[in-house]
């Protein structure tokens, strides 16, 4: 027992390192672009009780496209700062885009805008506006 | 006579007031109507022109754009406004439990509802009501307030919690609606080492320290060490009736969520729990958990480790008869489970298999022998099907094993259905 005990820990630790090495390498896979027209476009997955980035960043003057898909259930993005809140379908039931132009600079919450579970007051991330 | 005339009166005016906010609401829904159509006009001749002979330039293009964009935040603006700020959400599970030894059991484990309301942007209510086990009496089934809580958001990185709240420890606790867990029955680890769903009153902060981690600090009510046993603490939690808040227990939780597709937490959780009997007594628990998901695959674990300070001091004051109260408890779990079908489809198909530990006799103090059966391990394999993303059919199958050669842990059969909406 005690030595499964600290196999279990070993293996663990082991399997932190092995993932968190690769999911660094896997950042990069994010979709976070410029279109042609200069549209700073990035997808942004959800899930019980996170955004997939949780943070991003954009120019100031930028106009940005979001575009949210879920992973799980029905949840909602709001932006409160540009007058945004729209419903994400559920899993395999498409994806929602949100478009604004980021005209001031500083940090602002996009939340999850519909009730989707225990921890549902927990999902959220930040929009960073930077000159 | 003069009642009547009153009552009509009031029937009349409730009549107009229900009516004018329909007529209010159906006059909104009709601009809104208006608009998107206009917006569809603008957009076909946003695509004419795109397409067509070069009639247009590039000017009058970028104008219709403008006034597209413009149209688009009205119809934002007046979909804002007919939003409800109320909203009323729940999840169930159904189970079938057949253990060996044992008998087979139909059980409506949980019945749940949660209730939200937006003061405003910044102020906010969350609640979650529970009945368990469809039958309340003395002993049976319970109606617990697991979550009531006003959240104050100060700013992007800073809001305040004040009420009854989840604690945050480990991943299971603050996570435990049945589509979003595999196996019927929660994990083992999660239920005897941190006792999910384990709630509790007090007040806390919460936020963001840097980009992709996160922070919980709350203060809550303590845990009662007289309920505490040879084989865990479960009993410990006040479930929010009355919770001692004289030493208030100190709960912590951090996650990085920087990396794509892997979350690491870590919890921590002190509080003293001799209150009740006026001795010094105390307990420290903490965990280490992830998971993972790449593609197909998915991987999570946790590793925990309670503390009880002064465990003897507690076993002689409170005469515990199942065994005596371990200085250390600890446990952990590894599961893997593969999708079958692409995360794009409604549908979900997945198989895991799920090792756990947990040992609430790991250390006790010199003098004492741990009580064996209460050092067990479980082997669960099973599938979840999801004919919906929030609809789910469970089965699964579970060894258990305890180190006591003379008592059996028992296996059990589970079939469940648990849905949310």
């Amino acid at each position: 027992m005690k030595f499964l005990s600290s196999l279990g820990r070993m293996g663990l630790i082991l399997v932190l390192v092995v993932f968190g090495i690769s999911s660094c390498t896997l950042t990069s896979s994010f979709i976070d672009k410029l279109a042609e027209d200069g549209t700073h476009i990035i997808q942004i997955e959800a899930e019980r009780f996170q955004f997939i980035p949780s943070q991003i960043r954009v120019r100031q003057g930028e106009r940005v496209r979001l575009i949210f898909r879920s992973r799980d259930t029905t949840h909602g993005v709001a932006i409160p700062e540009y007058q945004i809140r729209k419903d994400i379908p559920p899993r395999g039931k498409g994806e929602t885009i949100v478009e604004f132009t980021a005209d001031k600079i500083g940090s602002f919450t996009y939340r999850c805008s519909h009730l989707c579970g225990a921890g549902h007051a927990m999902m959220r991330g930040i929009i960073v506006v930077e000159p | 006579m003069r009642y009547k005339t009153i009552i009509c009166f009031v029937l009349i005016f409730i009549l107009l007031h229900v009516s004018g906010g329909f007529a209010q609401q159906t006059t909104k829904q009709d601009t809104v109507l208006e608009l998107m159509h206009r917006i569809e006009i603008l957009t076909e001749e946003i695509e004419k022109a795109k397409l067509g002979d070069g009639i247009r330039s590039g000017r009058q293009e970028s104008g219709i754009e403008e006034r597209l964009r413009a149209l688009e935040h009205q119809v934002a603006t007046l979909e804002l406004e007919q939003t409800s700020p109320t909203a009323l959400s729940g999840y169930m599970d159904f189970h079938y439990n057949k253990s060996s030894p044992g008998d087979a059991i139909l059980d409506f484990h949980r019945f749940v509802l949660l209730f939200s309301h937006e003061f405003s942007e910044s102020i906010r209510f969350y609640s979650e009501l529970e009945i368990e086990h469809a039958f309340i009496k003395s002993g049976q089934g319970e109606v617990e307030l697991e979550q009531a809580f006003i959240d104050f958001h100060i700013d992007p990185n800073l809001a305040i919690r004040v009420g009854i709240v989840l604690v945050p420890m480990g991943i299971q606790n603050e996570r435990h609606e049945g589509p979003a867990y595999f196996g019927v029955e929660r994990h083992q680890v999660e239920t005897v080492l941190i006792p999910t769903t384990w709630f509790d009153p007090g007040v806390g902060i919460f936020g963001r320290i840097v980009p992709g981690l996160d922070y919980k600090l709350y203060l809550l009510g303590s845990l009662d060490g007289t309920k505490f046993k040879a084989n865990g603490i479960r009993g410990a939690r006040s479930k929010g009736f009355k919770t001692n808040i004289d030493n208030p227990a100190i709960a912590g939780r951090l996650t990085y969520s920087g990396f794509k597709d892997l979350t690491v937490g870590t919890s921590l959780y002190y509080g003293d729990v001799g209150h009740k009997i006026d001795i010094d007594a105390s307990i420290t628990i903490y965990d280490i958990d992830f998971a993972y998901r790449y593609r197909f695959l998915e991987l999570r674990g946790i590793w925990t480790q309670t503390f009880v300070g002064n465990a003897d001091g507690l076993t002689a004051a409170i005469d515990a008869k199942d065994g005596p109260i371990a200085r250390r408890m600890e446990g952990f779990d590894l599961e893997v489970a593969v999708h079958l079908l692409p995360q794009t489809h409604e549908w979900d198909l997945a198989l895991f298999a799920r090792y756990e530990e947990a040992d609430t006799q790991a250390k006790l103090h010199s003098g004492f022998l741990p009580v064996r059966r209460f050092d067990r391990n479980w082997i669960t394999l099973g599938a979840s099907f999801l004919p919906h993303p929030d609809v789910v059919i469970k089965v699964d199958y579970q060894i258990g094993h305890n180190e006591d050669p003379t008592v059996e842990e028992g296996n059990s059969f589970n079939i469940g259905l648990g849905w949310w909406f």
